[in-house]
């Protein structure tokens, strides 16, 4: 754990840079009632009151949460936190829940959902702790380009992954590499309400441990059992059912009276769920999914026989590759809004959920989620999900 | 001697125009490997600075006592809008920047400060102009359904006052752009039905009334006793912006030299010969930075109509390798100064205000634009001999 402490190198001091006297920050409150008026709608029309205010104060905004960077810290050699200024538009959230931040990264936006690491009473700031994936653009920017001041568009804050109320009498966390961030801000939770319970903390971990230190000082200060499990002694064994009962007994003997929260990779959140499934315990069970990156889909050829999915007009169809999705589309039945036919126009632009396709007038290949593509001119490479 | 506007049928054989098209689908390639974050700042930076030009100008004009003041105004709103709707709403509409998947530049969801509505505009310009440039009887900005800009229009009466209603056009541009897709020409003639004329003006009505309430009413409202000054300001912006915004466009198609065709002429092209009904459809504009930056790149007409969805600002770049590629297989490349395009358009509408010859007949007008690919190969014999270059050339002495 200390040697994830050496590698606390603070990039940037929380200071920011001034403010604009324009920008009415102590007031925004009542100026921003009064800027959602209609009348002020029709005075920025066709663009948003929005548009203008950012010339200002680019986190200034009357409908959107935007977010300043106050702070980027390097946990360890591939983890990074960013401490955010949340605008006026932020609700607050509970716990455990996660946002989905977007930034422009490389002249394109980015979105990509993090769980909130810090504690609600953390006042002033919320973090987000990213861990590094190969080719993950949003924690390679996070760590490399984000920058003190600069601005982040935030969703409001999601997802069921929080602490019953009133709280339970004994609590049991289990978390895998990055799992720990939501538990992070749960435990930080636990120690400013001055919880009084049970608590235990099973913590997995390969490498350097993110937040180790925290971990550890939250886990004093709440009285709770912890113990960090290293991984890292198996390379190359895939996922391993490094859970089970037998384990659990032997670190909490009390561990399935406990109101249970699991965050990990995939294997260890199903490993869990059938423990407390196998004990008929289920409705103690609380787990947070974090999907990994896409890993794109197996790519086949021309011909080839994919699944196209329709996600607004909940239709799935067995699809071919190499041809055009606008025709797939209309075979389907669907009529999306199409034009030119041959790429020109960009009548038919629709998003891209998931899946690999070509644009067949520049070979050009598209394989991230959530792209636009124009549909006359993309063949399906792999199975893909559109916005249709 | 024949204007090169009577040249009909295609130069090149068919092999030849297949490689032609296929040089033309390689610097398209180029420039899409070479679009990077340094096209998202530009086109956020235009958008700051015509946001910061809007208010300002807004400002300005109420202060509009001040004669200095109001002219300032003007002039920055003018500027904002012509910004705006040119190199911003037009070439985000286009999808060029799409890539950025960031939502205010959004190309199927913009909406831009003009009467037009937005989804109006995507199909009428980004569809049935784009795809069908050019065309006689398809491609709906060949005059406006009411002006008779091309040998190939048959001739009516009203066309006689026509340089008087092209300058009515000019001045109110935004709402010829607008009531464009209505097909007012068609809808008098029966051949479109009136319920559907009267469905297709409903958005149009509401995005009208928008933007007529915000520069017409509340504005002015919001001046109080300046509401006059700032009424007659906003207008006289829009106006600005009208007579740019239509002498930028018909110098982009309708100077001697550019040429029209008929629906047979087009009809079975292939991807190549769309990519050369684009460049003999159409012609740049030359001047310096800010002029191509305020006329949205459109002054690279023949650029933009090569490669609509590439931001707009790489067209400067891409203009040499094009008018290469015309040299060398002896297309015409129509492009002049502004004041030389202003001044052969205008000719083209007085002309055509009065009956000409049979087409084929020819008329002795000289052509005022510069035809480079024909006039390179004075110099040099082009590697793709076809019977048709050399003869629109010695045509063109």
């Amino acid at each position: 754990m200390d040697s994830a402490r050496e590698h606390h190198a603070i990039v940037s001091k929380p200071s920011l840079p001034r403010r604009h006297l324009l920008a009415l920050t102590h007031v925004r409150g009542p100026v921003n009632a009064l800027l959602r008026n209609k009348v002020v709608g029709a005075l920025a029309s066709p663009r948003m009151i929005d548009d203008y205010l950012g010339l200002v104060d680019r986190a200034w905004s009357v409908h959107d949460v935007r977010a300043r960077i106050v702070r980027v810290e390097r946990e360890t050699s591939d983890a990074t936190s960013l401490y955010l200024r949340p605008n006026e538009n932020w609700r607050g959230f509970r716990a455990g829940q996660f946002v989905q931040i977007s930034a422009a990264i490389a002249g394109v936006r980015v979105s990509r959902c993090f769980s909130i690491s810090s504690a609600p009473q953390d006042r002033g700031h919320l973090r987000l702790t990213m861990k590094a994936v190969p080719d993950g653009r949003m924690s390679g920017w996070a760590r490399w380009r984000a920058r003190v001041g600069d601005v982040v568009e935030l969703s409001q804050a999601m997802g069921a992954f929080v602490l019953p109320d009133p709280l339970p009498r004994s609590l049991l966390f289990v978390s895998g590499g990055s799992g720990v961030t939501p538990i992070l801000s749960m435990l930080g939770h636990l120690a400013a309400v001055g919880y009084q319970g049970a608590v235990s903390c099973l913590h997995y971990a390969r490498g350097e441990i993110i937040a180790g230190e925290e971990l550890a000082s939250l886990a004093r200060r709440l009285h709770a059992r912890l113990a960090v499990v290293r991984t890292d002694d198996a390379p190359g064994h895939g996922p391993r059912p490094y859970l089970s009962s037998s384990r659990l007994e032997a670190f909490e003997p009390g561990w399935s009276e406990a109101e249970a929260f699991v965050c990990g990779p995939r294997a260890l959140n199903a490993a869990a769920a059938a423990i407390w499934q196998a004990h008929g315990i289920a409705e103690r069970f609380h787990c947070e999914h974090f999907a990994p990156p896409s890993t794109a889909a197996a790519l086949r050829g021309d011909g080839a026989a994919c699944r196209l999915v329709f996600a607004r007009s909940k239709l799935e169809k067995q699809g071919e590759g190499g041809v055009a999705l606008l025709e797939q589309a209309e075979r389907a039945g669907l009529r999306p809004k199409h034009g030119c036919r041959m790429g020109i126009c960009h009548t038919c632009t629709c998003r891209k959920l998931t899946g690999t396709v070509r644009n067949t007038l520049t070979g050009e290949i598209s394989s991230r989620d959530d792209e636009p593509i124009q549909l006359c001119v993309s063949a399906p490479l792999s199975d893909v999900s559109l916005d249709l | 001697m024949k204007t090169p506007t009577e040249r009909s049928t295609t130069p090149l054989s068919h092999d030849q125009l297949e490689a032609f098209g296929a040089e033309l689908e390689a610097i398209r390639n180029r420039l899409l490997s070479r679009i990077d974050e340094s096209d998202a700042r530009y086109i956020r930076r235009v958008i700051s600075v015509q946001r910061l030009a809007e208010l300002g100008g807004r400002v300005l004009l109420f202060a509009g006592l001040l004669p200095p003041a109001w002219a300032a105004g003007v002039g920055l709103l003018a500027l904002s809008k012509v910004l705006e709707n040119m190199e911003i709403g037009h070439n985000v509409m286009h999808g060029q920047y799409d890539w950025t998947n960031d939502p205010v530049l959004d190309g199927t969801r913009y909406e831009w400060d003009n009467v037009c509505p937005g989804d109006q505009w995507r199909h009428s310009h980004n569809y049935m102009h784009h795809t069908f440039t050019n065309i006689v009887g398809k491609d709906r900005d060949v005059g406006y359904g009411f002006l008779r800009v091309a040998d190939e229009q048959p001739l009516n009466p009203a066309h006689l006052f026509q340089p008087l209603s092209a300058l009515g056009l000019m001045l109110l541009f935004q709402w010829g752009v607008a009531l464009h897709d209505l097909e007012i020409d068609r809808v008098a003639s029966g051949e479109k039905p009136v319920r559907e004329a009267l469905s297709d003006a409903k958005p149009i009505a509401r995005k009208a009334a928008r933007q007529v309430l915000k520069d017409y009413v509340l504005f002015p409202v919001l001046a109080g006793p300046m509401a006059p000054l700032v009424f007659a300001g906003n207008a006289s912006a829009n106006a600005l912006r009208n007579v740019w915004a239509f002498l930028i466009i018909f110098c982009g198609h309708f100077p001697e030299g550019v040429h029209a065709y008929s629906e047979d002429e087009a009809a079975g092209e292939t991807r190549a010969g769309w990519y050369l009904r684009q460049i003999r459809g159409s012609a740049n504009i030359e001047g310096g930075r800010w002029f191509h930056i305020l006329s949205g790149n459109l002054s690279h007409q023949i650029e933009h109509h090569l490669f609509p969805d590439i931001p707009a600002r790489r067209y400067a770049e891409a203009a040499p390798e094009v008018q290469a590629v015309c040299r060398k297989y002896g297309v015409p490349y129509t492009t002049g100064p502004l004041g030389r395009q202003v001044a052969s358009v205008a000719r083209r509408i007085a002309r055509l205000a009065l009956p000409t010859r049979t087409v084929r007949s020819g008329v002795a007008t000289a052509p005022a634009a510069i035809t480079r690919g024909a006039r390179a190969h004075l110099g040099h014999r082009p590697q793709a001999q076809s019977i048709r270059t050399s003869r629109a050339s010695l045509a063109d002495i």
